[in-house]
């Protein structure tokens, strides 16, 4: 039976190129994940973030004999349960690195010792033995020690016990291998990460930056905690998403279906173009998306009928998307009515609006023209900003454009994923809709949230319903840390000590207008003050 | 006259070593790589059968040895070994009574039991007792490994290698085709052993996952790799 991988961890090295299509926008990312800059590469669930990075980490392979640049793919996938009491996190997480570069070299046949300890400490010796040896058990004790009865009696291992040291070790590793750099690439880096690991990994990731090595992470928008890392200063940023206005968009994507299966096959979904692209556009740059819906609307790759096409937009967008969404809010728990205020602003409000401008009469403005964004001010609650990256991760909406002015304030503009946008219409003949849909559409058609927007009202109860305790001792640690810890500025802080504001608790159980009490403390400035302390908090939770 | 001869003959050997290293050093590199695998896997068994475990090991390094030296046939028989005892090892594994026997001589390992569909290794029913694939790949490359070693080890006209050569030379191409050989065969190996003890905890070390992934990618065996994958969690 034929049928569409859908996750590039499922493919082998050949199948990946012989999947993975090339477009302008996903060469540019394959060029950065290559390049010796530290940089963040983001797109939610199904974008093809693991395909842009193995095929960067083929292409790399393809070219060490000349290029000297060698990749290393690492997973961290047990990370969970281990604390970072003395450090070990980190430590455990350096012995992965350690241990995932080894793998590499000797796959690519340089290390022609037994361990990469022997070249930094000369030839192979039974010491070198040892310390390798040590470091694995480290490992294996650190992730057996959430069981009662393992208790980790400390290691010290000079390699992961400092990370200058560490370094040192790569640089005499590079030096003897005549390895000009080393490109280390997270998939999913914090994917299993708690929101604490998730900050000193992002620390780690940082401190490791060098002349000869350099970091790249896949992640998620929206639910990554980044601390004291900061993420527009300390890396570069690149998005994954297809843009569905270029104008090879429709053939790229058709071009990922055809690499998957047979000309036969191929050949049917075609015979009916034009609902074959409404899937197309209907997924919004989305290639797992897109070969979930094709797989269903053809009846397991069997034909392409309208009817089928209709429903399977029908059930696919209004209703199994917004099931998983959903599911998000059990996942992270303490953020469960964050999760369902999100689908009620895009579904009742958003969506709302949407259909409004695109039904709009002959009579009416831009009439012609069609639209699936909205903007949000950059000064919107935190709580809004937080339910927005939810609704990115789960590749509901995506970021358009950020700092994005109009009238003098700044916004972001945020894309709707274009099937949700279509079925939420009385349409019937979804797939006639998605094409005149995407036939008008503009990027200046927009519906506005303001920083105070009326769309906002009901944050200021499911701020009361936050479940606070859920992220445990560390959680009431933070919240009574004195205020000096915020981003804000040292006179704000005086002014709202002297109002009893003296802990971030203090602050969280008041309201906005509370704040303003404070001398010099307007709407603004309280809002700032406000947000500050409860993102503090917030990357706690959930990150 | 003899030692001459022999001493002659030692020198040509290791003259071969040296030319089989230096312009096959990739391919020995990710074959001296999954005999790591090998052992590190074998390390982390500890049952009865063991011992045919490290009788592989010794098979494969000989094999190797003999594939450098350019005693291809050598090489051939010592990898056809290899591929029997790798499936008697999980043969036996399940298979008490004839291992007894074994263990006292008073039972032969034969290929078409191993092989056999129905009640053998090489039998879907039985290995997805352990895991959930096809096996088909894998079941091809053994019986095509075993079919390859044969030819040689019976001594084929077409197959000995000094009625192409006349001498013991090194030959580029026939090292190739033996080294892609023994590669498949030690791919074989690690997912056969893996199949087997996919229920328990091998505690792999970091340095092998990443290939040991993409050995069972390669013959399509993503139920296995997805089973093993739970234990690196």
């Amino acid at each position: 039976m034929i049928s569409f991988t859908l996750r590039t961890e499922d493919l082998t090295i050949e199948e990946i190129s012989k999947y993975y299509v090339d477009t302008e926008h996903d060469r540019e990312n394959i060029e950065f994940l290559k390049s010796n800059v530290t940089g963040l590469l983001i797109g939610s669930r199904g974008t093809g973030k693991t395909m842009l990075l193995k095929v960067a980490e083929k292409e790399l392979l393809e070219k060490f004999e000349q290029n000297r640049t060698l990749p290393v793919f690492v997973s961290f996938s047990s990370a969970a349960l281990i604390d970072n009491e003395e450090e070990k996190f980190k430590k455990w997480m350096l012995s992965k690195i350690l241990f995932a570069l080894q793998g590499r070299l000797k796959e690519v046949g340089i290390l022609k010792t037994k361990n990469i300890f022997s070249l930094l400490l000369g030839k192979e010796s039974e010491e070198t033995d040892e310390l390798a040896i040590k470091i694995k058990c480290f490992i294996e004790r650190l992730e057996k020690s959430w069981k009662k009865d393992v208790i980790d009696e400390g290691t010290s291992i000079p390699f992961i016990d400092d990370i200058d040291y560490f370094k040192e070790l790569l640089h005499s590793i590079c030096t003897e291998l005549s390895i000009k750099n080393i490109v280390f690439l997270f998939d999913e880096a914090c994917h299993n990460f708690l929101p604490k690991q998730q900050r000193e990994f992002f620390t780690l990731f940082r401190d490791l930056r060098d002349s000869k090595i350099c970091c790249k992470a896949a992640v998620y928008p929206g639910i990554t905690s980044y601390g004291t890392f900061e993420v527009f200063h300390d890396s570069i940023v690149k998005r994954v998403e297809k843009d569905i206005l270029a104008e090879d968009y429709v053939e790229k994507m058709r071009d990922i279906i055809e690499r998957q299966i047979d000309n036969k096959t191929y050949g049917i979904l075609i015979q009916r173009g034009d609902l074959l692209d409404s899937l197309i556009y209907a997924a919004t740059g989305n290639p797992r998306v897109l070969l979930k819906s094709v797989y269903e609307a053809s009846e397991k790759l069997t034909s392409l009928k309208k009817v089928n096409v209709n429903s399977t937009l029908k059930d696919f967008y209004r209703t199994q998307i917004w099931n998983e969404y959903t599911k998000l809010g059990e996942k992270f728990r303490a953020y469960k009515e964050i999760v369902d205020w999100g689908r009620i602003f895009i579904e009742d409000k958003v969506l709302a609006e949407t259909q409004n401008k695109n039904a709009r009469s002959e009579n009416e403005e831009d009439y012609d023209k069609q639209t699936i964004y909205f903007i949000i001010h950059k000064d919107a609650p935190e709580l809004v900003k937080k339910a927005i990256s939810i609704l990115e991760y789960a590749g509901i909406v995506v970021l358009h454009t950020e700092g994005y002015k109009i009238r003098g304030n700044i916004y972001n503009r945020y894309q709707i994923n274009m099937g949700i946008v279509a079925a939420n219409t009385p349409v019937s003949d979804l797939s006639t809709y998605i094409n005149k849909l995407r036939k008008g559409l503009s990027i200046k058609v927009v519906t506005e949230y303001g920083a105070n927007s009326v769309a906002f009202k009901d944050l200021e109860q499911i701020k009361n319903n936050i479940d606070l305790d859920n992220g445990g001792i560390d959680l009431k640690e933070l919240l009574n840390k004195p205020i000096d810890i915020l981003d804000i500025y040292e006179y704000q802080k005086a002014e709202i000590k002297k109002e009893g504001f003296c802990k971030l608790i203090d602050i969280l159980n008041a309201s906005e207008t509370d704040l303003q009490k404070a001398h010099l403390i307007g709407p603004v400035r309280a809002r700032t003050i406000y947000n500050s302390s409860m993102n503090a908090v917030l990357e706690y939770i959930i990150g | 006259m003899i030692e001459e001869l022999l001493e002659i003959f030692k020198n040509k050997l290791d003259d071969n070593i040296s030319k089989s290293i230096k312009e096959n050093d990739k391919k020995i590199s990710e074959i001296a790589l999954n005999i790591e695998v090998i052992e590190e896997i074998s390390s982390h068994i500890d049952n009865d059968t063991q011992i045919i475990l490290k009788e592989i090991i010794h098979d494969l390094i000989s094999g190797l040895y003999s594939g450098l030296q350019a005693l291809y046939r050598n090489a051939y028989i010592s990898l056809r070994s290899g591929i029997e005892l790798s499936l008697a090892y999980v043969y036996f594994l399940d298979h008490n009574y004839e291992y007894l026997f074994w263990k006292q001589d008073k039972y032969d390992v034969k290929w078409a039991v191993l092989e056999n569909g129905e009640t053998g290794v090489l039998n879907r029913r039985y290995l997805s007792l352990f895991c959930e694939d096809e096996f088909e790949d894998l079941f091809t490359l053994c019986r095509k490994i075993y079919r390859g070693c044969s030819q040689f080890v019976h001594g084929k006209y077409e197959y000995m290698y000094t009625v192409k050569h006349q001498i013991v030379d090194y030959n580029k191409n026939t090292l190739v085709e033996f080294l892609d050989m023994y590669y498949d065969l030690t791919n074989v190996v690690i997912a056969l052993l893996l199949i087997r003890h996919s229920n328990s905890n091998l505690g792999i070390d970091e340095t092998y996952k990443g290939i040991i992934e993409k050995n069972l990618k390669k013959l399509q065996l993503i139920s296995t790799l997805e089973k093993i994958k739970e234990y690196w969690k």
